[in-house]
């Protein structure tokens, strides 16, 4: 399936996952998962709802450790580290949250400056303009001095987009980044998660329901369906998939795109 | 009866465990105050939220507390024809015993259910867990702040709602027993001393630590939805009375060996 694709772009694993399991309580979300990320790649992770996709993702930055499997950042282990060194792996990564996650009680420049400011690297003239660049990609240029609670749902994750941005990482998750945006904001926001990649040689991370948007801009898109990845591979082979399941995924995308459209 | 038991039993594991984190998130809440001079901007908003929030009902607490101490005490020494000394059993007992025991009280109410109310609200949208992914260490930002807003603040307020509570005693006595000003303040002065209001101050900064660590712990440990933060919210507010009254005794306990 994928193998000789992965070869073709790259050595370079950014992350890889070995028999990941998690369970919360008797719910088994993961139940040895597999995966690698080859760095430098948009990789789209696609998926029912609950299966495990945001668990997944919390997984790779070390907000949730594993019951059993191992997951390892840049060759480096992370699931047994803790402290300044899990930190330290952090600061490579930006996460775009499901829920935007923006802090309520900052304004929109604050929220995006927020990890700048607290770094301490940089001068405040040079985070402001940080944040005004961010906000000028995402399109929300003006809303510096409003507060989360007076942006709508769609605002407030083009805020997280932004907010993760700034951090200038090399390796982003974005968790849902287009649901609940206008279909011309979102195809704004696939470009720019595309040029992330094919301009600043960044590793995307995407989980998405949108197939369209996992087919435009991922190099691999993988299926995740009963807390393992069923299916991998490019967009081509994707579509191609004899798998079941997978073709379900798809066609119902299809149905529920052909109903929506006008 | 068996069920009664487990229950019981997981009850009483979970509490420990929650003892055992309090413990070690104060540990690094204490490590994080060596930043407190790069925090000013997070602690000293958090001091001024305690003293604004809580003096109007400090005040008003303190007031009617002195005015029936003075009544009851004032009562009981008419008898013997004592009234001259209602002001020293209302001075020693606001110090020693109800000014920190009655400021935890309205702080735990009026800023530790806040506290765990916001924190928690942040752990369920994730804001805590995107302050992490900002490397951002959520003890240095939320927790620190408050704690140190909390142990400094609690022993002012106590010295407030002490005096607060003299004067009106100071009232209740002249009013009702006929009792000079003067003869109760010197009465205050021949009575209270240095000490005593050093052991409440003491007490409060005591109370000030199980506050801020236990309002924090509750929000830091919530998970859930929405749904979850008032139960988290009465949680905390409940363990926080407990732990100040059981810390009370003990502190008392320690100065009489
Ligand atoms: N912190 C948590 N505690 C308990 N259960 C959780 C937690 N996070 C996620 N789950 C459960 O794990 C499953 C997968 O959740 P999630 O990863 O959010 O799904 P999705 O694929 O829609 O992103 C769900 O059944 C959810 O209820
Ligand atoms: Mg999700």
């Amino acid at each position: 399936m994928a193998g000789i694709n992965q070869g073709v772009i790259s050595n370079n694993k950014a992350i890889e996952i070995y028999q990941l399991h998690k369970w919360f309580r008797d719910n088994h979300v993961l139940r040895g998962l597999d995966l690698t990320i080859q760095a430098g790649t948009a990789t789209a992770i696609v998926g029912g709802s609950g299966t495990g996709k945001s668990v997944l993702l919390k997984h790779m930055v070390g907000l949730l450790k594993p019951d059993a499997g191992s997951i390892l950042v840049f060759g480096q282990e992370i699931t047994n580290t803790s402290g300044r060194k899990l930190e330290d792996i952090r600061r490579r990564f930006a996460m775009v949250f499901q829920g935007s996650a923006l802090l309520n009680s900052l304004t929109i420049e604050e929220n995006v400056g927020l990890g700048l400011v607290e770094q301490r690297r940089l001068i405040r003239q040079q985070i402001e303009e940080v944040v005004r660049e961010k906000l000028t990609l995402v399109g929300l240029r003006g809303k510096e001095k409003q507060l989360p609670g007076e942006l709508s749902g769609g605002m407030k994750k083009r805020v997280a987009i932004a907010r993760a941005l700034a951090m200038d990482p090399e390796i982003i998750l974005f968790d849902e980044p287009t649901t609940g945006l206008d279909p011309v904001m979102a195809e704004h926001i696939d470009t720019l998660i595309a040029d992330l990649k094919n301009k600043l040689r960044k590793t995307a991370i995407i989980v998405t329901h949108d197939m369209d948007s996992a087919f435009r801009i991922a190099d691999h898109i993988c299926m995740i369906y009963e807390g393992r990845i069923i299916e991998e591979g490019t967009p081509a082979e994707f579509r191609n998939s004899q798998n079941p399941i997978v073709e379900q995924f798809i066609s119902r995308f299809k149905r529920q795109g052909a109903v929506k459209a006008p | 009866m068996g069920r009664f038991f487990t229950a019981l039993g997981e009850k009483l594991l979970s509490f420990f465990q929650s003892v055992g984190e309090m413990l070690q998130l104060l540990a690094a809440t204490i490590l994080w105050c060596r930043v407190v001079f790069k925090s000013l901007d997070k602690v000293l908003p958090q001091m001024g939220k305690i003293g604004a929030d809580t003096l109007p009902i400090a005040t008003l607490t303190a007031v009617f507390v002195g005015f029936v101490l003075a009544l009851q005490t004032g009562i009981a020494l008419k008898q013997f024809g004592q009234e001259e000394n209602i002001g020293a059993v209302v001075s020693l007992s606001m110090a020693r015993e109800l000014g920190p025991v009655l400021t935890a009280i309205l702080v735990i109410g009026r800023i530790g259910a806040a506290i765990t109310a916001e924190i928690a609200t942040m752990s369920v949208s994730e804001e805590i867990d995107a302050l992490k992914t900002l490397g951002i260490n959520p003890v240095r930002f939320l927790v620190m702040p408050r704690f140190l807003a909390c142990i400094t603040m609690l022993p002012v307020l106590v010295i407030y709602v002490d005096i607060i509570g003299m004067v009106g005693g100071a009232a209740v006595s002249k009013a009702y027993f006929g009792v000079p000003i003067g003869v109760y303040a010197d009465n205050v002065a021949d009575y209270l001393e240095f000490e005593d209001i050093a052991k409440g101050l003491v007490k409060s900064v005591v109370f000030g630590v199980i506050i801020a660590i236990v309002s924090c712990h509750r929000g830091l440990v919530t998970v859930g939805g929405p749904g979850e933060v008032g139960q988290a919210t009465t949680n905390s507010v409940v363990f926080s009375f407990v732990s100040v009254y059981v810390s009370n005794y003990f502190v008392t306990r320690l100065w009489l060996e």
